[in-house]
């Protein structure tokens, strides 16, 4: 028969098969037109479907494809049950009504038999087994075994407890339970369950056929059919692999879909399930028809279903969401690690929730959240070195931090699986300190975190190795927060511990960990040794190429103050980094930083800014926009826009990076401070001079928190909020936060000389007009900057302005010169350094307009006009020059 | 001689594309269901049925145990093992019909004279081979619907999983693929309906 005819006869079939047998002959006159071999084919077939049509052959086989007689063994005896109705088939039995008939007493019993086809002896051993499972179990919602034999032709039989009930969904839809009422006969089912698994039995077949309510509204759970016997041996699990083929996808979690191992966390899956509709109304998941291994991939890809409250009927949404969606959430999780681990850890959970306790969805999340937190600091710990190029002396280019070098060796360079192990820890260390934990929902503070383990881990003495990578983790979380005092207690007690037997990999990480906190504390030229002992030792433990070594490069080179052994370091942990097999792509960013950093450092600020754009690029939009590290960069790049003169685009993002510092890494962090600090800067330069103050002093108070007031990123907001003050009518408090400044300038371990000469130039050009010329300063000051070189460039323009302006302000012909050439000298380095849309510039150009008509010579005019409307778009950083300019081109007009 | 390797090695290697894994489970596979087989038709008091599906199901017990499985594979297996379960049968039928017919052709072995398959049920599953054999040259999902359904036990619906179509289609497979089998051995066995 060719494929055309059959289809053809499939369909003629198909379509009288649906027809009253009256009415087929005629439909086949017309649907076989002339074809008579077709229609004696069709007919033919007519005759031959039905059961009581089959072959003898299907009989011998005794195929399911057949059903059997559903009326087969009413009336017969089994034992002491006189069975009544067939009630069901599934799996490999079949389960019939049956009536006590030994005249004893009244009971009814569903009596469970293996199908026909299903009758080998193995499958029979099998199936007795079923039986010593439920004599197990006795529990009032669980259906009890009442009695087990064996039929006249040898086969197993079991008696269980008759249930006469609805499925539980059913039930809660017909008599409309309330949302207490639901949740209440769940947990009654939940303690079903429990009371299984305390036996060592998992069902692994929890669904709404398997729980009937009865009349008294009691729900049982039913079919233990395909449950497993944890504490088995191999081959002794009833039903455990003939079940692979018979469970039901729509309340099986992956794993067992898998065909994978399953333990009691299965029974979480399908009770996850069941809340969720007894709850919704709905199932969690669309299991569409797939093999199971396509099921469980996508629930995996889908990582939980729709929170409960958004699909459940409006009376039960608000009930269900917050605590409620994150519990039925975590018995859904297709991960099994991040479900619940037993039926007991559900309930609960469930109980603290009815009780409106605070419950433990927190400590049910902790290590969740722990994880997360830890997580993102892994990444975050770069922050430090990223964002401190915020400090931008008021007025001047030329005052920046060296960049204080963060450690690398976090949390991300633990193993995964051992930080997973340090945070399961530090949950249960909080858990068993604070079991309560804090009122007020999921607003778990991390310092009480942080305090209630700190607490705990004190006491862990004797077990040193734990003891010390969780001392590790506590300082990496504690660096994260800014907290660098707390980051170096707890690295100390890391390294106490970890001397007892730490690994020298664990060693090395911990003092490089620590290097990097006294660069960021004491200053660099104290860790300096440090870092490149620190360096030394990951050569030779790791060797020249290792991913580790270019880390600690980078971090080294941020506190070598000479700039071509810098900027050699940097290059050499670029090139270990840029080798194919070691594409890290965050470490890759952080170097870049650091020579952006560099760059902005040696006065090369669109160099900087191109740096800062090569590693946000590093960091791609896998890390999410608001990683830590990310902002970082953004604020470094938009800190370029300031002398690049486009204060509006960096103001408008670096009001966007403090808002998302905020939300990330929390109010009084460090970070929050660079970016009040640049945000106070730009507000400066544009005269807000109260907003400007606003944001210095709030800076200034976190640093005087985080760091000391004696650090130096302290002193340099000191610095910026007293060049602000200046501007106001707050001299005396200007004046004090100046000197504030100085002294710690002056008292860094490593003075800078050029910038306190620097800075000196500064506040006298700030103070002008003063009683005495405070030129003579000034000029040994442009001197010495002169003398260091392109690095000190910046510094020197900014100089050779407060020179020029003091020379004004001398007034005298010599003066007049003198003024001229400063100001000369000062608009060629800020275009030379490409700083051409800078106000610096144009007030120098201004400057030199001023000068020159003074001594009688001639200007530009339009250049001058045009210089001058762009710093009266800004704020007059030299009053005395913009001042004069405008009277110039006013009277000269 | 080294031990052979499991069937789920073969299994997991015919996923991957093995071409010479089907044989290598079929190796392993048709021994054991011609035992299984044989141990429900032997001699006196030999069973009423056959029971395939739970045949199948016991062979899978034996052979997989307590191995892990994909699930693709184990759908793989069960389909294999309705075809050379259908295979076991049919050799049997073969080997009653040459015991039958006497001389000339090779001599026996023992055993499977002992099996006690009818004439009648000999003739059956032949003239059902050879039906589906011609049914699968028109219509090969809808023979497949009937080897697993047979041999196996596969419910509709789990066939539909395999195949991917809806238990619709392979429902209306099933009940035409039926009628019009058992029309076709009635017919050559002459037999009435």
């Amino acid at each position: 028969m060719d494929p055309d005819t059959w289809s053809r006869v499939q369909r003629i079939f198909a379509e009288a098969c649906d027809l009253p047998q009256a009415e087929r002959a005629a439909f086949l006159d017309g649907a076989c037109d002339a074809n008579s071999a077709i229609r004696t084919e069709i007919e033919d077939m007519l005759a031959s479907s039905g059961d009581e049509h089959a072959l003898g052959i299907e009989r011998l086989i005794e195929t399911d494809a057949i059903a059997p007689d559903s009326e087969r063994l009413v009336g017969q005896r089994l034992g002491a049950w006189r069975i009544e109705r067939l009630l069901g088939r599934g799996g490999m039995a079949e389960v019939w009504l049956a009536a006590r008939d030994d005249g004893q007493y009244e009971q009814l019993a569903a009596l469970k038999l293996l199908r026909p086809g299903w009758r080998t002896a193995e499958l029979a051993r099998r199936f007795r087994q079923e039986r010593q499972v439920l004599a197990r179990l006795r529990h009032p919602n669980i259906s009890r075994l009442l009695d087990g034999g064996v039929t006249e032709a040898g086969l197993p039989f079991i008696a269980m407890e008759y249930v006469d009930g609805v499925p539980i969904t059913e039930w809660c839809r017909e008599r409309d339970l309330s949302f207490t009422q639901r949740l209440e006969l769940f947990r009654t089912v939940c303690d079903a369950v429990h009371e299984a698994h305390a036996n060592l039995i998992v069902h692994r077949d929890l669904k709404p056929s398997n729980i009937l309510v009865t009349s008294e509204g009691q729900p049982i759970l039913l079919d233990f059919g395909i449950a497993k016997l944890l504490d088995s041996e191999g081959g002794e699990e009833p039903g455990t692999r003939e079940a692979d083929r018979l469970l039901t996808p729509e309340y099986s979690p992956p794993e067992q879909l898998r065909g994978e191992s399953v333990s009691t966390q299965v029974d979480v899956w399908g009770l996850g399930v069941l809340l969720y509709e007894l709850l919704t109304g709905v199932h969690p998941h669309r299991i569409e028809r797939a093999s199971p291994e396509e099921i469980a991939r996508r629930l995996e890809q889908q990582d939980g279903p729709a929170p409960a409250s958004s699909v459940a009927p409006p009376a039960f949404r608000s009930a269900l969401q917050g605590d409620l969606d994150r519990i039925i959430g975590k018995a859904l999780r297709p991960d099994r690690a991040e479900r619940y681990r037993s039926v007991d850890e559900l309930t609960q959970d469930l109980s603290r929730w009815s009780q409106c306790l605070p419950v433990s969805v927190q400590s049910a999340t902790l290590r969740y959240r722990a994880g997360r937190f830890v997580r993102r600091n892994r990444l975050a710990l770069g922050i430090g070195t990223a964002v401190a190029v915020s400090v931008f002396g008021f007025g001047t280019l030329a005052l920046w931090q060296a960049q204080r070098a963060s450690a690398e060796r976090d949390v991300a360079q633990l193993e995964h699986e051992r930080s997973e192990r340090v945070i399961g820890l530090l949950v249960d260390l909080f858990q068993a300190s604070n079991p309560t934990i804090v009122p007020g929902g999921d607003t778990l503070r991390v310092t009480d975190f942080l305090a209630a383990s700190e607490a705990k881990l004190a006491t862990l003495s004797d077990q040193p190795g734990v003891q010390s990578r969780l001392w590790e983790t506590m300082a990496a979380i504690h660096e994260a927060r800014s907290r660098y005092h707390e980051e170096r207690a707890a690295l100390d007690l890391a390294l106490g511990a970890a001397d007892h037997g730490g690994s020298r990999a664990e060693l090395l990480r911990l003092r490089h960990r620590r290097a990097v906190n006294v660069a960021r504390l004491d200053g660099p030229a104290v860790a300096l040794p440090l870092l490149r002992e620190s360096l030394t030792a990951h050569e030779s433990l790791l060797g020249a190429a290792h991913a580790d070594v270019a880390a600690a490069l980078r971090d080294l080179a941020e506190a070598v103050p000479d700039p071509p052994e810098r900027l050699t370091m940097l290059e050499r942990s670029l090139a270990i980094l840029r080798a194919p097999a070691k594409l890290d792509s965050i470490s890759m960013a952080r170097t870049y930083n650091s020579l952006g950093i560099h760059h902005w450092t040696a006065h090369e600020i669109p160099l900087a800014a191109e740096s800062f754009a090569a590693a946000l690029q590093m960091m791609s939009s896998e890390f999410g926009a608001e990683h830590p590290y990310r902002l970082a960069l953004m604020n470094n790049l938009s800190t370029c826009m300031i002398p690049l003169g486009r204060f509006e685009e960096a103001g408008a993002l670096h009001r966007k990076i403090l808002a998302a510092v905020r939300r990330v890494l929390g109010e009084g962090s460090v970070a929050v401070a660079r970016s009040l600090q640049n945000l106070g800067v730009l507000a400066a330069h544009g005269g807000r001079y109260d907003e400007s103050l606003g944001h210095l002093r709030a800076a200034l108070a976190i640093y005087e928190q985080r760091l000391g007031r004696d650090h130096a990123e302290t002193g340099n907001a000191a610095r910026n909020l007293g060049l602000v003050l200046k501007r106001t009518t707050q001299q005396r408090e200007a004046d004090r936060m100046l000197d504030r400044a100085v002294r710690v300038i002056s008292s860094q371990a490593n003075p800078d000389s050029l910038t306190l000469l620097h800075f000196g130039a500064q506040r006298a050009a700030i103070a002008l007009p003063a009683a005495r010329d405070p030129s003579p300063s000034i000029r040994h000051a442009v001197d010495r900057l002169g003398a260091a070189g392109p690095p000190a460039r910046l510094s020197l323009a900014d100089a050779l302005m407060a020179l020029g302006a003091a020379s004004l302000e001398a007034a005298g012909a010599s003066r007049a010169a003198e003024a001229e050439s400063s100001f000369a000298l000062a608009a060629a380095i800020y275009r030379g350094a490409g700083l051409i849309e800078y106000p610096g510039l144009a007030q120098a150009v201004c400057g030199l307009s001023v000068a020159r008509a003074a001594s009688g010579a001639s200007f530009d005019r339009a250049e001058a006009l045009a210089a001058l409307e762009r710093c009266q778009r800004w704020g007059l950083r030299y009053p005395s020059i913009t001042e004069r300019a405008a009277r110039l081109l006013v009277t000269n007009r | 001689m080294t031990n052979p390797e499991p069937i789920t090695v073969w299994l997991e290697r015919l996923s991957g594309g093995d071409s010479g894994a089907l044989e290598q489970v079929i190796q392993r596979l048709y021994p054991e269901l011609r035992n299984l087989a044989r141990g429900r038709l032997r001699g006196e008091g030999r069973a009423m049925t056959i029971g395939t599906t739970g045949l199948v199901h016991e062979a899978y017990l034996r052979l997989v145990g307590q191995h892990s499985l994909s699930a693709e594979s184990r759908t793989r297996f069960f389909a294999i093992a309705s075809n050379t379960m259908r295979r076991v049968l049919v050799d049997y039928a073969r080997a009653r019909r040459r015991h039958k017919r006497g001389g000339g052709v090779a001599p026996v072995p023992l055993e499977e004279v002992e099996v006690a398959l009818s004439d009648t049920e000999s003739d059956e599953i032949l003239a059902l081979d050879e039906a589906l054999e011609r049914l699968a040259l028109a219509d090969p999902r809808a023979a497949s619907v009937v080897e697993r359904r047979f041999f196996c036990g596969f419910s509709v619906a789990e066939i539909a999983v395999e195949f991917s179509v809806s238990e619709k289609t392979i429902q209306r497979d099933w009940v035409t693929a039926r009628a019009w089998l058992r029309k076709e051995v009635r017919r050559d066995l002459d037999l009435a309906p």
